[in-house]
């Protein structure tokens, strides 16, 4: 919920100290500054303002982006929590994420990331003679219009 | 902490949401964000935390004394003096072990064999980096480009702020410290680039010179005798696009985690393989460090002014102690020394050459107009290849090393065994990107400025999840670290 904050003066006014939300409304009093009040630029509010909703969107991104790594990265979570020392809270730590990459092989969420790997394998084991098979259908055609290698 | 790791999302997360929270009360958050930097620092080994202390300690020390010394010969006395102790403390965990090492070496030449004290100094991470950062801000106050800073708070920070400490870029004090006076802002186009460069940054360290240093760059560069011309080739060209990935990409990082911070730091790396000279060169890579080599090396030796010999002394002095900065070893002495060799060899030809131009005014000929674009993919290709041959003695561990990578070029005669459709892709691919406008980053930033929350957050993590799922196994370190 916002709160008033009054106008003293024809520029906008921000209390000291006091937080600012979006939800704020701003009331206009008679022409004197109280004490504890403070008269800043419009554009300071705005920055103020828009510096606030950028780390709130920010945030959120941030811990969309956790969920998301979490949830399709469920393996990698395990590899690292595995070398943290012995003891009953790292213990713990361990098997909640290895149960947690359970829940995400069951659900084929974990299968994603083995997907990835093993095509980025693929491409790596690729040979030349491989490349040169998946040429399109013309430049096939060019090669085999230079005449047959093998003499028959 | 690496970057690439679970342990900085963590840190990051509570660096974000902590730092943000205390934006209103800036003694704190500047207080807060020291705290932090210590404890990324002291991650890596906890021993050297009193050493960052001991060298903010001494240049917040001096700037201090500058403001309140008005005698010139006094002034010049504190200046020397904190430069004198920033290179100590560096030249003896840097060199210490290199000097007692070349002075055996040298003894034992002129068979004066001596038992010298054995000492293993570990080298602190980014000693290199925060030393010239701490020179620069007490410089910088003497000249009076920057004032000096009352607030022990903000010296702390500036040398310790963790994105750029162990591998900079080295930011300038009349870059940062205005930043910590003002209340700190993140706009949409900030939150945005950080994003793209974080992302852009992880692609080039994980993805790109993880594989090439492991596929091609360390097997040819282990026993080069091996292997053939087109191998070596090849491998001296993944080199020189590991290093831009893994160098550029640490920056990119450091530049956008900054950036989410509220914080502006300039651009480190500037498609340096477009560079159509050597000087070009050198104003595209390691910007921060160029630039530093330039106002607090090359400038005081006398620049170019003392005309054409004293021109090309400067260069080489410069080049040469920037060669020596990269580590205690002879093979980086050569780098560097051949860098400025060449720089002041091109400094000649280009004056003979404008020599021979036309007159200002006069129209140029087609002959002329023509042979600009072909000069320049000239010099974009003659420039590539010299600065691969210098990386050949940068990577290598010794000259024995060196000459053989070398002298191996010229053999074909070994069929090719490490290049790979794969190895091509990524080497060429990553060539490509040298090319492009040069404000990439800024135009794939746009379309987020304006994103949801969801989407960024969707961007974010499936970005991080396909370049974890794409890159090799492990976390290899960042092969500026070693600097």
């Amino acid at each position: 919920m916002g709160q008033d904050i009054a106008l003293s003066n024809p520029g906008d006014i921000v209390p000291q100290n006091q937080a600012l939300a979006t939800t704020d409304r701003v009331i206009f009093q008679n022409g004197e500054v109280e004490q504890g009040w403070e008269a800043v630029p419009r554009g300071f509010l705005r920055e103020e303002r828009e510096t606030h909703y950028q780390v709130g969107r920010l945030w959120r991104a941030l811990i969309i982006a956790a969920a998301v790594l979490a949830l399709l990265n469920s393996g990698r979570l395990v590899t690292m929590v595995s070398g943290l020392s012995v003891g009953p809270v790292e213990d713990t730590v361990i098997v909640m994420s290895e149960t947690w990459h359970e829940q995400m092989n069951e659900r084929g969420l974990a299968q994603f990331a083995e997907e990835v790997r093993a095509k980025i394998d693929a491409w790596r084991a690729a040979t030349w003679e491989d490349v040169e098979e998946d040429l399109p259908a013309g430049e096939r055609e060019g090669a085999l219009l230079r005449g047959p290698q093998s003499g028959v | 902490m690496l970057f690439p790791t679970f342990e900085f999302g963590v840190f990051f997360l509570v660096v974000f949401a902590v730092g943000w929270e205390l934006r209103r009360d800036p003694s704190w958050r500047k207080l807060f964000l020291v705290g932090a930097s210590y404890f990324f620092y002291g991650w890596w080994d906890w021993r050297f935390v009193g050493l960052l202390v001991l060298s903010s300690t001494i240049n917040f020390s001096a700037g201090w004394l500058l403001d309140r010394l008005g005698r010139p010969s006094m002034r010049k006395t504190v200046v020397a003096l904190a430069v004198i102790l920033n290179l100590s403390i560096l030249g003896f965990f840097k060199y210490y072990g290199f000097f007692l090492d070349s002075l055996r070496v040298l003894l034992e030449t002129l068979n004066l064999e001596r038992d010298l004290p054995f000492v293993q100094v570990i080298l602190p991470v980014g000693i290199s980096f925060f030393t010239f950062q701490g020179i620069s801000y007490v410089v910088d106050v003497y000249r009076g480009h920057v004032r000096a800073s009352h607030s022990v708070l903000d010296v702390f920070l500036y040398i310790s702020f963790f994105p750029q400490l162990v591998a900079g870029p080295i930011v300038r004090a009349a870059d940062f410290l205005p930043q910590l006076d003002e209340t700190p802002r993140l706009t949409r186009a900030m939150g945005a680039i950080g994003v793209v460069l974080i992302l852009s940054g992880l692609i080039k360290k994980m993805v790109i010179a993880n594989y090439l240093a492991s596929e091609l760059v360390d097997p040819a560069f282990f026993d080069p005798s091996v292997l053939g011309g087109a191998d070596l080739l090849i491998g001296v060209y993944g080199y020189a696009v590991q290093i831009y990935c893994d160098f550029s990409g640490y920056s990119d990082i450091a530049i956008g985690v900054a950036a989410l911070l509220g914080y502006k730091f300039s651009e480190n790396f500037n498609q340096p393989y477009r560079a159509s000279s050597l000087q070009d060169f050198w104003r595209r890579w390691h910007i921060s460090l160029s630039t530093w080599l330039r106002d607090y090396l090359y400038i005081p030796l006398g620049g170019n002014r003392g005309g054409g010999f004293a021109t090309y002394r400067n260069l080489f002095l410069t080049m040469f102690l920037g060669g020596l900065w990269h580590g205690a070893a002879w093979t980086f002495v050569f780098w560097g020394a051949f860098h400025g060799a060449a720089l002041g060899i091109e400094s000649f030809a280009r004056q003979k050459l404008n020599a021979l131009a036309p007159p200002a005014g006069e129209e140029p000929g087609y002959i002329t107009r023509l042979s600009r674009p072909l000069n320049r993919v000239l010099g974009v290709i003659v420039t590539f290849h010299l600065v691969c041959f210098a990386w050949i003695f940068f990577r290598a561990e010794n000259f024995t090393l060196a000459s053989t990578y070398v002298t191996g070029l010229a053999d074909w005669s070994v069929p090719s065994l490490y290049v790979t459709p794969f190895i091509a892709a990524l080497i060429a691919g990553s060539l490509c990107f040298q090319f492009t406008p040069p404000k990439l980053a800024e135009w794939l930033a746009r379309p987020l400025e304006y994103a949801p929350s969801a989407v960024l957050g969707l961007v974010l993590g499936l970005g991080i999840f396909l370049i974890w799922a794409a890159a090799p196994a492990g976390v290899a370190p960042f092969i500026y670290f070693q600097f």
